[in-house]
């Protein structure tokens, strides 16, 4: 068979111009997710900053939410996240010390743990929520208050420390995921200089592998905290309120959250109108601070790869 | 001299078994955490599955929550004689699953497929880090703007008698998924081996060969258990549907311009109104439940899945 010049030209065009096909195709579906993107971003900021002033970010509520500020719900925020990383963090971590150092990979204690949490990161939140009333609030709740109080209601209803703890379970994967990428990212040899001076595991771990990774684990813990400031499931049964008076002051308390009152305000108020600066003004607040959150784990993380391979 | 020496190997040797002490009860402190999140997993399912069980228990199987009226066509919990049917909020659920599984798998698998063949080294290291930030959009965000902007504009666009429906909650549901569906497909295409796609170029075949003959069928088996997964998210999404879809249950099952309720929209807006222990309450974990378990199939299926393609195409 004899190839032609032309032949070959029309092959060579029919390539470029599938070539070009593709690359328009793919760069467009690119350009679709981060224009999705960028859209919310710039309707929230453009509907929301105009209203966000020192007062609306330090003053309550008032008259019914069509005026004042949002200070309740941002405290409130900031003492869930408190709460919530305190028992998420130190859970979270050591999980991933136990399955970067520990576990050995074909064993089943291994591979369950694994598997549960990967499996506590694709529950749905709301279904993590349902848990977090029956177990923490009414479970947990009751008995405390079956003991210490003789059947009174202190600790047997939504409170602070009970949406904490539901939101633990939510942020403890995220944290257990990012802390495990460091950890794995800790050269071999540095453990193995260490267990060659006589170290033990607990002092290696303690004194070589962890501060090795402790950039690393800064990421889990931010993006711990980022993704419980911006869930609202997990907390609508156990402790969220919509308008309290008062700020909470003990962890048995009911207490508001940014994203819940986001809900409320464009859901069920009475006059969603007249709220409708305030709620664009709390979105953009909300969204402000996981938006820092989440850049300042990429910052870290991304320098934590350029040690790595420096 | 020589009892020196002798009680410094004895304090040595004391000193050593203090360490090895320690470090036991450390290795153990660790073994029973990372025992937690077993027990973690276990204890959601069990929790919740008694709470479910107090219909059996409380003798709702008998009254309005019979089995009959929990497989019906209507959902209608507050009224003289309630009614419990599950079926359209499954269908709900379903349809927000389809929209936002079709809109998000060829926009992030293509992204994906952009990312790991045609862009730059520059430009990945600005979508990157753009993906990683939608994934940490809230959804509570996703949703007001569907419900505020989203649903007005595709309202406009298409002419919907609802300005609420299937459609625009999926399509917010889409963009929550779309992250952790572009960052698995993304890992397999650049797990792929170098010399794969050098040979394919050397042969020469143009970058779309590339593109749609050797990346994508050698990372079909995580795509496919990427979809799944992300299948599985938007199954179970709450906020995002709860705010953008109308709230109200419906049976049409290929009508997705009308409102919905999904089963998990319908835990989110109905457990503050019932008391702790009714029927409604053990009905409303009965479907927490099943979310749950519809849930805990999905991931097995996606293991499933793609071990199943990984071994049919040894890739």
């Amino acid at each position: 068979m004899e190839i032609k010049d032309n032949d070959i030209s029309t092959i060579k065009f029919r390539y470029k111009l599938d070539d070009v096909i593709t690359h328009i195709s793919l760069l467009l579906s690119v350009l679709l997710i981060v224009g999705f993107f960028v859209v919310i971003l710039s309707v929230i900021f453009v509907g929301g900053y105009e209203k966000i002033t020192w007062e609306f970010l330090t003053q309550p509520p008032e008259e019914g939410m069509t005026k004042g500020g949002i200070f309740p719900a941002i405290i409130g925020t900031i003492l869930l996240v408190i709460v919530t990383s305190t028992f998420a963090v130190p859970l979270g971590i050591i999980t991933a010390i136990y399955l970067t150092e520990y576990g050995k990979k074909d064993s089943f204690f291994y591979r369950f743990v694994n598997e549960s949490i990967n499996l506590l990161s694709s529950i749905p939140t709301i279904v993590i929520g349902l848990f977090g009333l029956a177990f923490f609030v009414i479970y947990i709740g009751g008995v405390i208050d079956k003991v210490f109080y003789g059947g009174n209601l202190n600790w047997g209803k939504p409170a602070l420390i009970w949406a904490g703890l539901t939101m633990g379970l939510v942020s403890m994967p995220v944290v257990v995921t990012a802390v495990r990428e460091a950890l794995e990212a800790v050269p071999a040899n540095l453990k193995e200089a260490s267990f060659a001076l006589g170290a033990t595991k607990m002092e290696t771990i303690l004194k070589v592998v962890l501060p090795r990774a402790s950039t690393g684990i800064l990421t889990g813990l931010i993006l711990g905290i980022s993704r419980s400031t911006g869930e609202v499931a997990p907390v609508l049964f156990t402790g969220a309120a919509y308008f309290l008076p008062h700020l909470p002051s003990s962890l048995s308390n009911q207490f508001m959250e940014l994203g819940y009152h986001i809900y409320i305000m464009s859901t069920q108020s009475v006059d969603v109108d007249a709220t409708l600066p305030i709620q664009f003004a709390t979105t953009l607040v909300l969204l402000g601070i996981t938006f820092l959150l989440n850049i300042l784990a990429i910052l870290v993380r991304r320098r934590l790869r350029k040690n790595e391979y420096a | 001299m020589k009892s020196k020496m002798s009680f410094n190997l004895k304090v040595k040797g004391s000193l050593i078994k203090r360490k090895k002490i320690a470090d036991l009860i450390w290795k153990g402190f660790i073994y029973s955490i990372a025992l937690m999140s077993i027990l973690l997993i276990l204890f959601v399912i069990f929790f919740i599955f008694r709470e479910a069980f107090l219909l059996v228990d409380k003798g709702y199987i008998n009254l309005h929550a019979n089995l009959k009226n929990l497989f019906s066509y209507v959902w209608q919990p507050v009224s003289v004689e309630p009614k419990y049917g599950i079926i359209p909020l499954l269908v709900g659920s379903l349809k927000v699953m389809t929209v936002a599984v079709l809109v998000a798998t060829p926009l992030a698998v293509f992204a994906a497929l952009y990312v790991s063949v045609y862009s730059s080294n520059f430009l990945k290291e600005i979508i990157k880090p753009i993906i990683e930030l939608i994934a940490g959009l809230p959804s509570i965000v996703i949703g007001f703007f569907m419900l505020m902007v989203g649903a007005t504009f595709l309202q406009n666009v298409f002419g919907w008698d609802f300005r609420l429906n299937a459609i625009v909650g999926g399509v917010g549901v889409a963009l929550a998924i779309i992250p952790v569906m572009f960052t698995i497909s993304e890992d397999a295409m650049r797990s792929i081996p170098k010399s794969l796609i050098e040979s394919a170029y050397a042969l020469g075949a143009s970058r779309h060969h590339v593109a749609w003959k050797i990346v994508l069928p050698s990372a079909l088996s995580s795509i496919f258990s990427a979809i799944i997964l992300g299948a599985s998210r938007a199954f179970g999404e709450t906020m995002i549907v709860l705010m953008a879809t109308g709230n109200s249950p419906t049976m049409d099952l290929f009508n997705f311009t009308i409102p919905i309720r999904t089963i998990s929209t319908t835990i989110a807006s109905e457990m503050g109104e019932v008391q702790v222990g009714d029927e409604h309450y053990a009905v409303l974990f009965f479907i927490g439940f099943v979310l749950l378990i519809v849930t805990l199939l999905f991931n097995l299926i996606s293991n499933w899945v793609y071990k199943y393609i990984k071994s049919k195409l040894g890739v």
